[in-house]
């Protein structure tokens, strides 16, 4: 379409004093973007300055993958590219998989927006709140261009993500797409998930008066928002209780808006699993946190719940067949048709809980409005259920007599590799349920030891009755999530951290699946060493059960919320994974003056090599993580998954820290390429224990455009010395100057680099450094060829400064 | 693939000019209680009898092997080490490219996962069941006990 056509030719853009240009010359396509709108947001939000200095400004609204391939497959999979498990049509697998993992997410924000745009009709306001601004919604703005301020914007932008997302899964079936092609089109997937994830968020704090930070100043944030007790410890015995499971919260929220008006809270126990027993304590504080949603299974055979409530997520089993194991009554509210459930939204509520009465085992209902009636109504009139749906320990020893001496195959089978046959033969032998304590807490029942027993043992049993057993003593603290930074939080940030005080910044996200011990190390280890550490989804309620013996506190107690060093704040459920890489997003505008709205690639390329930011993704994960972890590794947020032992991660973009051609950027003064340290070593590279992941994430945050380099550097060598009990072989490859080395032991790094890696000094002045290309030079010329420097960088070509001749053109 | 017996498996690995063990997190947490032996004291015995060839010392091994009196490791990553395998071979470690890649310390699915990235270089998966992706692995046992003896055998024949 020409320029004449789609009207950016008769829009003049003036930002600042003396910058006008037309719309058209930095815009190839506006594809349906309203240019005024386009205009109005970059005249108030760029910076003349900024704009004068780059090569060349260049503007994707409505950014289809093609667009940002000169970040995609230019600069990422150029530097790490992906290798796969499997054969050769594993990058379309990985594709494939990414859209699967978007799927669910999306359609709920599909689903939740419709509900909002239905009851307050499309003109109704959205903000993030006091303290945001329009410039704070980011993925809005990056990728289409415009900051959404009423639910009509938010329905443009989940449109948008929709039709990517569709363009995704056509590319998946594509015969002879590269593997460029395809990688793309996944991190594309996967930011707009993202995306669809800020849609979500922005709903939850705007209308649904879901926990936010943004209200509040910085120093008010720290221990808010206020903690409760919770966990299955919490519920009261003799209530009736309903666990809601899923994505769509609005079911659960109008449930507890009719308690609350009936002064009923008190009577019944309102329980949530995964993305909804995040989403809970943001708004009812006495809502249970009951499990992680990879964890549902196990949680539901305890049979505590009387109703079950149901929507899209990462389910992966039955809910029919678990409700009638417990004769719970199921309510799926899921945006498509489960379980061969009947859509009853148009029958009267008597007739729905008479027949779930009359022993219905479920039903369907789209309409949240009904789904609550019906859940309150059952409440009110549901018998009490039979009960022992739990073996006792004389059963269960019964049942694990069967298990004989010279038979492993349960913990061949366990994808985990938990040794579970162990457990069974010890309770088998009379040592009670505690026998099965270490491999049931890391045990997600995905029931491939009951199918691999050549003597039938329901092992699965075994392991829900000694989980049942541990539940009240389920208890512990927990606070609800705060939603995303300010962007006065990321420059006080910047003053602090980033003047060496900090390792930097460590999302720690996963399913709830991987055994708690390791997830709650490592958010304790990271903010103890002073690291910013943002948690979401279901690994936070595992984390939360952390207690620290020393200090009698447990870890949400013991850690504030503000997003400085030494924190560990819960960011939200799932859907506030979206902001994890807000550091590389925000910080683009507030230190350089980029604007962002559809301004993706000068955006994360800004801050890449400049910010430590990086993410640990722990435990078995669904294809939902997959998703999430395309869109933040695009954003500049490298990644390590983990434990290696039953992850199905089967596409990693590892680096190679000896190949040193392959770590470069290019110096924005003069566009000269420099060699740089490898930083990030790799985008997605697999751990096998929690002290390898903190120790990667810990070297992912020493980047080459850093200042104060030495804490980051402290950081990666002191874990490396403490986990491993040696320094990391590619160490001197990340020291650029004596200045950079830890000071304590700096004397005992110097003498290293000089016996084994060839410096060599005379007194304090460093003569000789070996240049990875095998050269030796002084340290001025070794400053000059290798790293940063100091200088600015980029990896995209055209952002490097203009030429001084250009400027005054 | 092909599954050998442990002891053609362990004749196979000792014709080899160039190995590479790599032993991962399992070696520290699967023991043999009735021999009283870790996975990790199997990595120690195929280095000595590797004439003390490297180890690559993957998850936390390396602290073990260590403690155990082996002197020619460090500590690597896994997922590092299949990513040379696609480039020109530049680890210090060992000079020259491995002419073979030997898995101990891993689930049978991992090491399938890690045997497929591996790319021109041959595979072997001294796991508890075969592993298909590998190049050679230890056939398959119903216990640890059996997977134990299994080890012993490849152990004696390297």
């Amino acid at each position: 379409m020409s320029s004449e056509q789609d009207g950016t030719a008769r829009v003049m853009v003036r930002v600042g004093n003396r910058t006008e240009f037309e719309l058209s010359s930095v815009v190839r396509d506006l594809k349906g973007a309203d240019p005024h709108e386009l205009k109005a947001a970059l005249e108030h939000d760029a910076v003349e300055m900024r704009l004068n200095t780059i090569r060349e400004f260049r503007l994707a609204p409505y950014a289809d993958a093609p667009d940002l391939s000169e970040w995609d497959q230019d600069v990422l999979l150029e530097t790490w590219p992906p290798l796969y498990a499997g054969g050769g049509e594993s990058a379309a697998e990985s594709l494939r998989r990414t859209c699967l993992g978007c799927t669910s997410q999306i359609s709920t924000a599909r689903q939740v927006l419709d509900y909002a745009l239905s009851v307050y009709g499309p003109g109704k306001a959205v903000d993030l709140g006091k303290n945001m601004d329009a410039g704070d919604f980011t993925w809005t703005g990056v990728m289409c261009g415009f900051p959404p301020g009423d639910l009509h914007s938010l329905d443009r932008a989940l449109s948008y993500a929709e039709s990517q997302l569709n363009r995704a899964r056509l590319a998946a079936g594509q015969a002879h797409a590269t593997n460029a092609d395809l990688e793309g089109q996944a991190f594309h997937a996967g930011t707009m998930l993202l995306l669809a994830q800020e849609v979500l968020e922005t709903i939850k704090t705007s209308l649904f008066g879901f926990t936010t930070a943004a209200n509040l100043g910085l120093s008010d944030i720290a221990w808010y928002p206020p903690p409760h007790f919770t966990g299955r410890g919490a519920m009261e015995s003799g209530k009736k209780a309903v666990v809601f499971i899923g994505d769509n919260f609005i079911p659960m929220w109008l449930l507890v808006e009719a308690l609350r008006a009936k002064v009923l809270t008190e009577r019944f126990e309102v329980c949530g699993i995964g993305q909804a027993a995040d989403d809970l304590p943001r708004f009812y504080d006495r809502g249970r946190w009951v499990g992680a949603m990879t964890r549902a299974r196990k949680v539901l055979r305890t049979g505590v719940f009387d109703i079950i409530v149901g929507s899209d997520g990462c389910l992966g089993f039955d809910l029919v067949d678990e409700a009638r194991r417990t004769d719970s009554r199921l309510i799926w509210t899921g945006s498509v048709a489960f379980g061969g459930l009947k859509e009853r939204s148009s029958d009267p509520v008597d007739a729905i809980v008479s027949d779930l009465l009359s022993g219905v085992p479920g039903v369907w209902l789209r309409d949240p409005r009904r789904a609550a009636e019906v859940t309150f109504a059952l409440m009110e009139t549901m018998k009490q259920r039979p009960g022992g749906y739990v073996l006792g320990e004389e059963k269960a020893r019964a049942e694990a007599s069967k298990c004989s001496d010279d038979c492993d195959l349960c913990s061949y089978a366990c994808p985990s590799a938990l040794l579970v046959s162990r457990g069974v033969r010890a309770l088998r032998d009379g040592n009670g349920f505690k026998a099965l304590a270490e491999a049931e807490k890391r045990c997600c029942l995905c029931l491939e030891c009951d199918r691999s027993c050549p003597e039938k043992i329901g092992i699965s049993d075994l392991m829900v009755a000694a989980f049942a057993r541990k539940g009240p003593e389920d208890k512990f603290i927990l606070r609800g999530g705060r939603g995303g930074g300010q962007r006065a939080e990321m420059a006080s940030n910047d003053l602090v951290a980033r003047s060496g005080s900090s390792p930097g910044w460590f999302g720690v996200i996963g399913c709830g699946d991987a055994n708690p011990d390791d997830v709650q190390w490592i958010a304790n280890e990271l903010a103890s060493r002073n690291g910013i550490v943002a948690m979401a989804g279901c690994s936070v309620g595992d984390i939360a059960h952390f207690h620290d013996p020393d200090e009698q506190k447990w870890i949400m107690q013991k850690y504030p919320f503000w997003l400085q060093p030494r924190s560990a704040a819960n960011l939200g459920g799932c859907s506030a994974c979206q902001f994890l890489p807000l550091i590389t997003l925000k910080n683009a505008r507030s230190t350089a003056g980029v604007t962002h709205y559809s301004n993706y690639v000068e955006t994360v390329a800004t801050t890449f090599d400049r910010y430590a930011c990086c993410t640990i993704v722990w435990g078995p994960l669904p294809d939902r993580m997959y998703a999430i972890v395309a869109g933040l590794v695009r954003s500049g947020v490298p990644v390590v998954v983990g434990p290696l032992a039953g992850n199905d991660w089967k596409r990693m973009l590892p680096g190679n820290k000896w190949d040193w051609r392959r770590y470069w950027v290019y110096e924005a003064l003069s566009q000269r390429k420099r060699f740089v340290e490898p930083s990030p070593k790799h985008l997605i590279i697999p751990a096998e224990t929690r002290e390898e992941a903190v120790n990667m994430a810990c070297c992912y945050n020493v980047k080459p455009a850093q200042g104060f380099r030495m804490t980051f550097l402290d950081g990666y060598l002191d874990t490396h010395q403490q986990y491993f009990g040696e320094l990391p072989d590619d160490w001197p490859r990340y020291v650029r100057s004596p200045g950079d080395l830890p000071i304590a032991g700096r004397a005992r790094f110097l003498a290293e680099l000089e016996a084994k890696h060839g410096w060599k000094r005379e007194g304090p002045v460093i003569k000789e450094i070996p240049l990875p290309d095998g050269r030796t030079v002084d340290q001025k010329q070794y400053v000059r060829e290798y790293g940063a420097g100091g200088a600015p960088v980029t990896r995209v070509p055209r952002l490097c400064v203009k030429p001084l001749h250009q400027k005054k053109e | 693939m092909s599954v050998l017996k442990p002891r053609d498996l362990g004749k196979y690995v000792k014709s080899k000019k160039n190995p590479l063990v790599i032993t991962g997190a399992l070696c520290d947490e699967v023991d043999f209680p009735e021999a009283k032996r870790k996975l990790l004291d199997f990595a120690v015995d195929m280095s000595k009898k590797l004439k003390d060839r490297p180890i690559a010392a993957c998850a936390n091994t390396v602290v073990g092997l260590k403690q155990k009196g082996v002197t020619n490791t460090k500590k690597m990553w896994v997922g590092e080490i299949v990513e040379y395998t696609r480039d020109p071979w530049m680890e210090p470690m060992i000079k020259d490219r491995p002419d073979v890649l030997v898995f101990l310390g891993y689930t049978p699915r991992s090491m399938g996962w890690l045997c497929s990235m591996a790319r021109d270089i041959d595979t072997v998966a001294l796991g508890y069941q075969a592993v298909e992706q590998a190049t050679h692995s230890l056939p398959d046992t119903v216990s640890f006990t059996d997977y134990r003896k299994n080890l012993e055998e490849f152990v004696k024949a390297l």
